[in-house]
């Protein structure tokens, strides 16, 4: 059976159905992770006798008729900068490369509790700092699709893994694209909720007021399942939303009947010809199946690059002070006194994009310069969520590409302007806090895959992924794997 | 330059202070590197200058459905043991972490 071509419902069904057992989903998966991330890289840790430990229990708990969760025998990966309880979590930095995580996140513990079974931890940019996966500390991961090329970033190492069907459901973590773009750069589906909707609880924190957690997935119809067991209010996280689990799978629509799509014509002007013409057409289809398309005024995003690095970063410089060599991670021996231990640790133990964000972030918080640049971005963030709740007023959702251009080779973007203009149609969600999914919506002439942004207001998550349903049915361009991975190992 | 006059003009004492502010210390390498990209980051971010912002609140929370502080009641509840915690520890004596002096001898 070519269980590679299942989405995780389907898997999950034949389980139930007795069809298969957990062991024999768990060991196909790790076999084709053991056959192929040779060449992709996706993965910093594979778990082979924990994942089949947990199925053998599973299919032992079923056996005994006991109730099953939501993703009984689904494999599923965590990006490494989630923790698993007494597994290390490096965060892609060498400063983190023996943390034994003393506790499992809240979202690890969420799919744990609903018979999910890790899999492995797979690669991201060093403190999820990249767009492009080249800042990981370790290696890049590679695109199935091309392996010359980037899975995109810094969720890249989950969404290499789905996409080459290594698992069929990963976690990533979006601060400002790191769950969307590397979901389209790898023609797969990822979705970034609502600001709030899943703890950050036992996530490593890079910026506090944009980091969500989300699913990426071969099909929307899971990435709903991810969130149905993801989606919960939790006490240990503050900014937890304190909304009841919602149901995403059931009754998803196959039109769009009646919804009103924006799109921000005009600020979409400079879109190259290639990506222009592949959002023409993905509007085309939303036309066709019922949705009416509404032209909404968003140019105040074309300065959301510029407040998202002076605020990520300020954030960054914060969150990153906590890595001071003193209670984990890396500790230099040839430190003499405390502030030298400081020094030389962090100088140790970070990349430079790290300590870049850092020295950033350092800089736009400075007495002097504080009222200039920090104070400003955050009225200017003011300006970008008020013009998204006026259109808002007007439509159920808003529609962009989800990032400038296909994949790129690795190693070739030196400019960090230019690299961080990848991020200029995802940033805006996380500066409002907005559900916001990127779906694949076909192919360049080089057949590398295009991905298709959908952002609603915030809590609309099960309408995002509602009209995101009706336009993957209407192409199925999930359903197309990788040439070199469509195939059993 | 036409622009305005560099609110962020960006140079290699700056860039020193930074790195005493931020504890973190850079390779001449890494200096060189830094001070040309965070040069670029800037003159790009000053494109902010340009919006009207008068009267604007700045931005402190993001949620919608949160819009004043989360407190919660000081309880005692489930922590980390001390075995657990010095577990991730680089170095520790008696239960407790061990640092260098604090003090230049």
């Amino acid at each position: 059976m070519e269980l590679y071509k299942l989405t995780a419902s389907e898997i999950k069904e034949l389980f139930l159905q007795d069809k298969l057992s957990a062991e024999e989903i768990t060991k196909y998966f790790l076999n084709r992770i053991e056959k192929s991330d040779e060449k992709l890289k996706a993965f910093l840790k594979i778990f082979p006798e924990k994942a089949l430990k947990s199925a053998k229990a599973l299919d032992k708990k079923k056996k005994e008729n006991q109730q099953l969760g939501k993703l009984a025998a689904i494999p599923v990966a965590i990006k490494d900068n989630m923790h698993i309880k007494d597994e290390i979590t490096t965060c892609g930095s060498k400063f983190l490369t023996n943390y034994k995580a003393p506790f499992s996140a809240t979202a690890v513990k969420l799919l744990e509790q609903e018979d999910a079974i890790f899999i492995g931890k797979t690669n991201l940019d060093e403190f999820a700092m990249g767009s492009s996966n080249e800042h990981s500390a370790f290696h890049p991961s590679h695109n199935p699709w091309d392996l010359a090329c980037t899975p995109g970033g810094s969720s890249g190492g989950s969404a290499s893994a789905v996409a080459a069907r290594l698992t069929p459901i990963a976690t990533g973590s979006d601060t400002g694209g790191s769950i969307r773009q590397p979901a389209a750069f790898c023609g797969i589906v990822g979705f970034k909720p609502t600001y709030g909707r899943i703890s950050r609880y036992g996530l490593v924190a890079f910026g506090s007021s944009f980091d969500q957690i989300g699913p990426i997935t071969a099909s929307v119809k899971d990435a709903g399942l991810a969130m149905e067991v993801m989606g919960k209010h939790c006490p240990c996280d503050s900014t937890s939303l304190n909304f009841p689990q919602e149901t995403y799978t059931e009754n998803l629509p196959e039109t769009l009947k009646g919804k009103k799509i924006g799109v921000p014509w005009h600020f979409l002007e400079q879109l190259s010809d290639g990506a222009k013409e592949n959002f023409l057409a993905s509007i085309e289809t939303i036309k066709s199946l019922g949705a009416e398309i509404i032209d909404i005024d968003l140019d105040i995003l074309k300065y959301s690059i510029a407040v998202y690095y002076i605020l990520a970063t300020a954030e960054a410089s914060t969150n990153l002070a906590r890595f001071d060599g003193i209670r984990y991670g890396v500790r230099s021996p040839d430190a003499q006194d405390l502030e030298e231990l400081y020094d030389i640790s962090r100088d140790q133990g970070f990349g430079e994009e790290v300590k870049k964000r850092i020295l950033l972030g350092t800089f736009v918080l400075s007495a002097g310069y504080q009222e200039a640049f920090y104070k400003q971005a955050q009225k200017v963030r003011t300006l970008i969520i008020r013009a998204y709740e006026s259109a808002f007023e007007t439509c159920d959702a808003v529609c962009m590409p989800t990032a400038p251009t296909t994949t790129f080779k690795l190693n070739t973007i030196q400019d960090p302007v230019k690299m961080y203009l990848q991020d200029i149609f995802t940033i805006s969600s996380n500066l409002a806090g907005l559900p916001s999914i990127s779906i694949p919506s076909g192919f360049d002439s080089d057949n590398k895959p295009y991905g298709l942004q959908l952002i609603g207001p915030q809590m609309h998550d099960v309408f995002v992924i509602q009209y995101a349903h009706a336009f993957e049915m209407a192409t199925k361009f999930n359903r197309i794997v990788p040439p070199q991975f469509d195939k059993e190992f | 330059m036409s622009k305005k006059q560099n609110m962020s003009s960006f140079n290699k004492q700056d860039l020193n202070d930074l790195q005493r502010l931020a504890r973190i210390k850079l390779s001449e390498e890494e200096n060189q590197n830094l001070l040309e990209s965070m040069q670029k980051i800037l003159d790009y971010v000053e494109l902010l200058s340009e919006v009207d912002t008068k009267g604007v609140p700045c931005c402190n929370l993001v949620s919608q459905f949160q819009t004043k502080n989360v407190f919660r009641e000081d309880e005692v509840g489930e922590l980390l043991s001390r075995d657990k915690f010095l577990e991730n520890s680089p170095d520790q004596i008696g239960g407790m972490i061990r640092v260098p002096p604090i003090m230049k001898s």
